[in-house]
C-alpha cells in the first residue's frame, strides 16, 4: 500500500513508460469514480458508496492498438499492464485500418459544465428524498411502493494521446427510479418511473414519485387474453427508447460504425436512402444539456456533438468513432464511449473505448396522441417490452413480449399482459403510419409515441387454474387486507 | 502472483468497526485478472488485459447493513463511509436486519488449472480464436459474418469476517463463444455455440473447439434455410440447455429470497404444490463435474460471498414448494436455512442472492429416456440450444431464445425450423411439464452470465430434456 501514486501521477506515469518501451503511439485515461446510489426494496435498503480509481492505456505498436487496465497504482503494476498492452497490440499484427490515435479537433466544442451543487450532495440528503417517493407513493391508496433507487455519481476523467490530446473533465448526475404495485383487479400489476439529471436544481424526486404513481393506476387491473392477429402498435416512448427494452434501441445498434463496418447490419452502403417512413428523424445529440450522457468530448477526445442520423426516412450517417469513421470513409462524429452509462452497468476504466449512443432524439409528428388512439380500430399501445437482447441485429428480427393496453374502436379497453410482438424492425420502420405531437423526455431520450401500421401479436389469456389461484389470494387479500405476494 | 492475507489491515478495519459499535463487519479484499479477445470476420476487434483490485466493507449495526468499497489504501475513508451508508440505511429501514448464524470457517481455496489461462502467452490466445473463427466461414460463402470471442478471468479474493471467517479463494473461469450469422438476401440467422468451466486453457485439450465451431456452422447454415414456425401454441420439448434455462430464468429467479422480501410469484408459496409429483428444481453449487464430462460446471464453488458453504438445495421437491435461495439476511427474515447464494460480482458489488447450476430433475425412479420424453409430446417441437432470456419475477412471465428447432412428428425428431423465442406464465408452465429425463447435458455448452441488479454471475447448467404440455412459441 505504501507504493501507491497518486492517479494523475500514475497516468503520466504509464504514459513515460510506454514511451521509453518504444511504442509508436500512446493513449492514457484516468479516471476518480464516485458513487452515492440508494436503494430500497420495500422497506430493505441497500445502500452502496464509493470511490473507484484507476487508469488505462492505448498502446500503438506494429499499426495496431493494445489495451490495459489497473486500478493497483503502483509502479510495477502499472509498467505490467503497458507491457501486457504492447505485447497483446504486437500478437495481433499490423491492421490497415489503423491510421491513428485523434488528433486535437479543430471541430468546435461545445462547454459542458459540471455543476458543482453535485459536490455537496450526501447519501442523507438522497435517502431522504428516497424516503419522500416511498412515503408519496405508499399515501396513494392501493398503491404500495415496490422498490426504488436514486443515485448520484460524478467522474474525474483526465485524457491524454502522444498525438497532443490533453483534456481534463468533470462530469455527474442525479437520477433515480421508483416502481409501485397495485392488487386491483384480479392480477396484480406493477410500474415505474424514472427521471435523471445533469444539475441538481432540475432533478425533483417528486416528479419520479408522480410518474410512478400515475403509471402504475394506469396499469392496474391488467387483463390476459387470446389473441392472434396482425395488429397496429402504438409504442409509448418507453416502448421505443426506455432502458429495460425500448424496441428502437435495436435501430440505434443498427446503425454503430462497428456493425455498419463489419456488415451486421441491413444498413451498410445505405447512406442517402429512404429506410424508414418519411416522418421519421432521429438524431444523436451528445450535447443535449438535458442528458446525464452531456459532456464536452467524448472517450477519445473528440468534440461531442449533435447528429442528424435520419432525417424524414433517409439515412445521413452512423455513430462513428475515430477507428471506424476512418474505415468507412467518414469522419468521427464523437461517439466513443467507455460503456459507463449513468448509474447503469459498465466501468469506464476497464472498457475499452467503443462506438454507442448518447442520447437519442426521434422529432414530434403531426398526430396528438388521442387522434393515433381514436384511429386504431384494433390493437394495443404497449409500454414496457422484454426480451429485446434476444433480437438478431444484423437483421433486425425480434420477438419481444410486453405490458400495454387493449385498443378496440378507437378507445383504450383496459391494460393487458403477456402481449407479445415479433417481426423484422427495418420492414416495421417502413410501415410507421402516425408520430404523435407529444413527446416525452426520458433519461436517455426524448421521443413521441409512434404507431406502426401492422405487427404480428400473439397473446394467451391465463388458464383456468392460475385464474382460480389468482381470485383465492384475491379473496385472502379482502378478508385480511394484505395481499400474499406483496 | 498470488493474493495474500493482509490480516494486519483486516485487524485494523475490525478495530475500527469495534469503537463504532458495528455489531458484524465482512472485508472482501480482491486482485482479480482479466483477459478478453474478441475476433470478428478473422480480425481482431478489442483484446484487452488488465487487473481489478479493491476493498468492499460491509457493516451491520442497530438491524442495518451498510456497505462501501473503495481501494485499500484509502480503507479508512471506505470505512467511514460505509457507517454513512448504514446511518443512512437505518434511516430508511423500517424492519431490522438479522443474520442466520453460521459457522466461522478458515479456509483457502484455489480451484486448480492444469494450464493456468493467465500464463498462456498472448499470441498463443490469439492463434487459437483465429483459428476458430477461420472454422466459422464456409465454402459457399453462406456464413456472411463471423464472432469468436474469449476471456479468461481468475477471481482471487479473500473474505474476512469479524466473526472469525477468514476464507481466500482462487477461481478460474476461461470460456469461448462462437457467433457465426448465416445470410440469404434479407434473411439472416446467426448460430451460437459455447464451450466454457471453471478451470483454464486445459478446456480446449478436453473438448474439440474446431468440432464444436463446425458444429454451430453447419446448425447456423441449416437453421436459415429452415422454415419459419408459425406463432402460436405448441406441445414442446426443452433440451437441456434450454430445461437449464427454464429452471434459471422462470423458476430460479422467481425462488430468490431477496426479491421475495418485496414481492414475487412465489411469495406465501412454500410448502404449496407447483407442479406434478415428478418434478424437481435444484440449484447446486456443489456439482463439480456431471458424469460423463472433464469439464467444470460453470456455477461450481465451494463457499459463497458469505462465507456459506455452497451446498445442493432442493427449492421444489417432488413437485411441492420447500425452500428459497438465501443469504444470510433472507434466511433469517424467512426463517430458513442459509443456501450459500449470497454473490457479489466485484469487490465494488453490493451481495445479493444468484443462482449457481439450476435445473429441473426428475424424482427418483421418475426419470424418462429422451425417447420416452420426446413420446410424450407425439407432435409438437423440439427446442434446443438456449440463446438468452429474461424473466419478470413479480409478473411471472419470461421470455427465451431458442436456437436451434425441430419438428416432433409422433414422437420422433423431424425436420429442422428456423430458430424462434417462447414465452409464458412460469406457474402456468411448471404445472404444464409432462416428463423429464435425468441425463445430464455437456456442461462446457451450458455456460451462463445471469445479470441481477447490473451484475454479472457466472451459472449453469445444461440438465435433462423435458416435455411440456403447451407453450408459447413465437416468430
Amino acid at each position: 500500500m505504501t507504493n501507491v501514486l497518486p492517479l494523475d501521477e500514475a497516468l503520466n506515469y504509464g504514459i513515460k513508460f510506454a514511451k521509453k518501451n518504444n511504442v509508436d503511439q500512446i493513449e492514457g485515461y484516468s479516471n476518480n469514480f464516485k458513487e452515492i446510489n440508494i436503494g430500497s426494496e420495500k422497506n430493505i435498503p441497500e445502500i452502496v458508496t464509493g470511490i473507484s480509481s484507476g487508469v488505462s492505456f492505448r498502446v500503438v505498436s506494429n499499426n495496431n492498438l493494445g489495451f490495459g487496465f489497473t486500478k493497483t497504482l503502483t509502479k510495477e503494476r502499472i509498467e505490467s499492464t503497458i507491457k501486457i498492452a504492447i505485447q497483446n497490440a504486437k500478437s495481433k499484427g499490423s491492421d490497415p485500418d489503423f491510421k491513428t490515435l485523434p488528433i486535437p479537433s479543430k471541430k468546435p466544442v461545445t462547454e459542458m459544465k459540471y455543476d458543482k451543487n453535485l459536490d455537496s450532495l450526501t447519501a442523507d440528503a438522497l435517502a431522504d428524498g428516497l424516503a419522500d417517493i416511498i412515503q408519496t407513493i405508499n399515501d396513494v391508496k392501493g398503491l404500495n411502493y415496490l422498490q426504488g433507487q436514486v443515485f448520484m455519481n460524478t467522474q474525474e476523467e483526465h485524457l491524454i494521446n502522444s498525438n497532443g490530446i490533453d483534456i481534463v473533465s468533470k462530469t455527474g448526475g442525479i437520477g433515480g427510479y421508483a416502481a409501485a404495485i397495485t392488487t386491483k383487479g384480479l392480477i396484480p400489476n406493477y410500474s415505474f418511473g424514472i427521471k435523471g439529471n445533469p444539475e441538481l436544481k432540475d432533478f425533483k424526486y417528486e416528479d419520479i414519485s408522480q410518474e410512478t404513481i400515475m403509471q402504475t393506476k394506469r396499469a392496474a387491473s391488467p387483463h390476459t387474453m387470446n389473441f392472434n392477429k396482425e395488429v397496429p402498435i402504438i409504442l409509448e416512448p418507453e416502448a421505443s427508447f426506455g432502458l429495460l427494452g425500448g424496441l428502437l434501441n435495436l435501430l440505434v445498434t443498427q446503425l454503430l460504425g462497428n456493425n455498419v463496418a463489419t456488415g451486421a447490419t441491413p444498413y451498410s452502403d445505405q447512406i442517402g436512402n429512404l429506410i424508414t417512413t418519411e416522418d421519421f428523424t432521429l438524431i444523436d445529440n451528445g450535447i443535449n444539456p438535458q442528458k446525464v450522457t452531456r459532456s464536452s468530448y467524448d472517450s477519445e477526445g473528440v468534440p461531442k456533438e449533435k447528429t442528424l442520423l435520419i432525417d424524414k426516412g433517409i439515412l445521413q450517417t452512423y455513430l462513428l468513432d475515430t477507428y471506424y469513421g476512418k474505415k468507412l470513409g467518414l469522419e468521427s462524429n464523437g461517439k466513443s464511449t467507455r460503456s459507463a452509462v449513468f448509474g447503469f452497468g459498465g466501468d469506464p476504466i476497464k472498457s475499452y473505448p467503443s462506438i454507442n449512443s448518447t442520447s437519442i432524439e426521434v422529432l414530434p409528428g403531426n398526430a396528438t396522441k388521442d387522434e393515433m388512439i381514436k384511429e386504431t380500430r384494433e390493437g394495443f399501445m404497449l409500454r414496457s417490452l422484454m426480451g429485446l437482447h434476444m433480437s438478431d441485429s444484423s437483421s433486425g428480427r425480434f420477438s419481444v413480449t410486453g405490458f400495454g393496453w387493449y385498443i378496440k374502436n378507437g378507445e383504450i379497453k383496459y391494460p393487458a399482459q403477456g402481449i407479445s410482438i415479433s417481426g423484422m424492425l427495418p420492414e416495421l420502420l417502413q410501415n410507421i403510419d402516425m408520430i404523435s405531437k407529444e413527446s416525452e423526455s426520458m433519461l436517455l431520450a426524448d421521443c413521441p409515441y409512434i404507431r406502426l401500421a401492422k405487427v404480428p401479436v400473439t397473446s394467451k389469456k391465463f388458464d383456468f387454474k392460475t385464474r382460480f389461484g389468482l381470485a383465492i389470494l384475491k379473496i385472502i387479500s379482502t378478508l385480511t387486507g394484505k395481499h400474499p405476494m406483496v | 502472483m498470488v493474493i495474500s492475507l493482509d490480516e494486519d489491515l483486516y485487524q485494523k478495519i475490525f478495530d475500527l468497526a469495534s469503537k463504532e459499535n458495528v455489531v458484524y463487519t465482512d472485508i472482501r479484499d480482491e486482485d482479480s485478472l482479466y483477459t478478453s479477445i474478441d475476433v470478428i470476420d478473422g480480425k481482431v476487434q478489442t483484446s484487452l488485459s488488465g487487473s481489478e483490485a479493491g476493498i468492499g466493507i460491509r457493516v451491520l449495526k442497530d438491524g442495518a447493513f451498510g456497505f462501501a468499497y473503495g481501494s485499500k489504501d484509502a480503507y479508512k475513508k471506505v470505512f467511514e463511509m460505509a457507517i454513512v451508508s448504514q446511518k443512512v440505511s437505518k434511516k430508511l429501514s423500517k424492519t431490522d436486519i438479522a443474520l442466520a448464524p453460521v459457522k466461522a470457517i478458515k479456509d483457502s481455496v484455489k480451484i486448480t488449472q492444469k494450464k493456468p489461462s493467465q500464463d498462456i502467452p498472448f499470441e498463443d490466445k490469439m492463434n487459437l480464436i483465429l483459428e476458430t473463427d477461420k472454422i466459422l466461414k464456409d465454402e459457399e460463402n453462406k456464413i456472411k459474418s463471423t464472432r469468436t470471442y474469449y476471456f479468461d478471468i481468475l477471481r482471487r479474493q479473500i473474505l474476512a469476517t469479524s466473526e472469525g471467517m477468514e476464507i481466500s479463494e482462487e477461481r478460474p473461469y476461461t470460456v469461448l463463444f462462437v457467433i457465426p450469422t448465416a445470410k440469404k438476401g434479407t434473411e439472416t440467422n446467426q448460430g451460437l455455440g459455447r464451450a466454457g468451466h471453471v478451470g483454464g486453457f486445459e478446456l480446449f485439450d478436453e473438448i474439440d473447439i474446431a468440432q464444436r465451431a463446425e458444429e454451430t456452422k453447419q446448425r447456423t447454415i441449416k437453421g436459415l434455410e429452415a422454415e419459419k414456425i408459425k406463432p402460436g401454441r405448441y406441445p414442446v420439448v426443452l433440451d437441456g440447455s434450454i430445461n437449464f434455462l427454464f429452471a434459471h430464468e422462470a423458476a430460479g429467479h422467481s425462488t430468490e429470497a431477496d426479491s421475495l422480501r418485496s414481492a414475487g410469484v412465489l411469495k406465501g408459496k412454500l410448502g404449496k404444490r407447483l407442479a406434478k409429483n415428478f418434478v424437481n428444481l435444484i440449484d447446486d453449487g456443489t456439482l463439480e463435474y456431471v458424469p460423463g464430462f472433464k469439464t467444470r460446471t460453470f456455477g461450481f464453488m465451494k463457499y459463497d460471498d458469505e462465507g456459506v458453504p455452497v451446498e445442493r438445495t432442493e427449492l421444489i421437491k417432488d413437485g411441492v414448494l420447500k425452500s428459497y435461495l438465501t443469504d444470510r439476511a433472507s434466511a433469517a427474515f424467512f426463517n430458513l436455512k442459509t443456501t450459500g447464494n449470497c454473490r457479489a460480482e466485484f469487490y465494488s458489488s453490493y451481495p445479493i442472492v444468484r443462482m449457481r447450476n439450476t435445473f429441473l430433475e426428475a424424482s427418483k425412479g421418475m426419470s424418462l429416456s429422451e425417447e420416452e420424453v420426446l413420446q410424450l409430446v407425439n407432435n409438437g417441437l423440439l427446442l434446443k440450444r438456449g440463446g438468452g432470456g429474461q424473466v419478470d419475477s413479480i409478473r411471472g412471465t419470461f421470455n427465451f431464445g431458442t436456437n436451434e428447432v425441430f419438428e416432433i412428428k409422433k414422437g420422433e425428431i423431424g425436420e429442422v425450423c428456423r430458430a424462434t423465442t417462447i414465452d409464458g406464465n412460469t406457474l402456468e408452465t411448471l404445472s404444464k411439464l409432462l416428463g423429464i429425463s435425468n441425463k445430464m447435458a455437456d456442461p462446457s455448452a451450458n455456460v451462463g452470465f445471469c445479470g441481477k441488479n447490473g451484475q454479472r454471475a457466472q451459472t449453469g447448467t445444461g440438465a435433462g430434456w423435458c416435455a411440456v404440455k403447451v407453450m408459447n412459441v413465437g416468430g
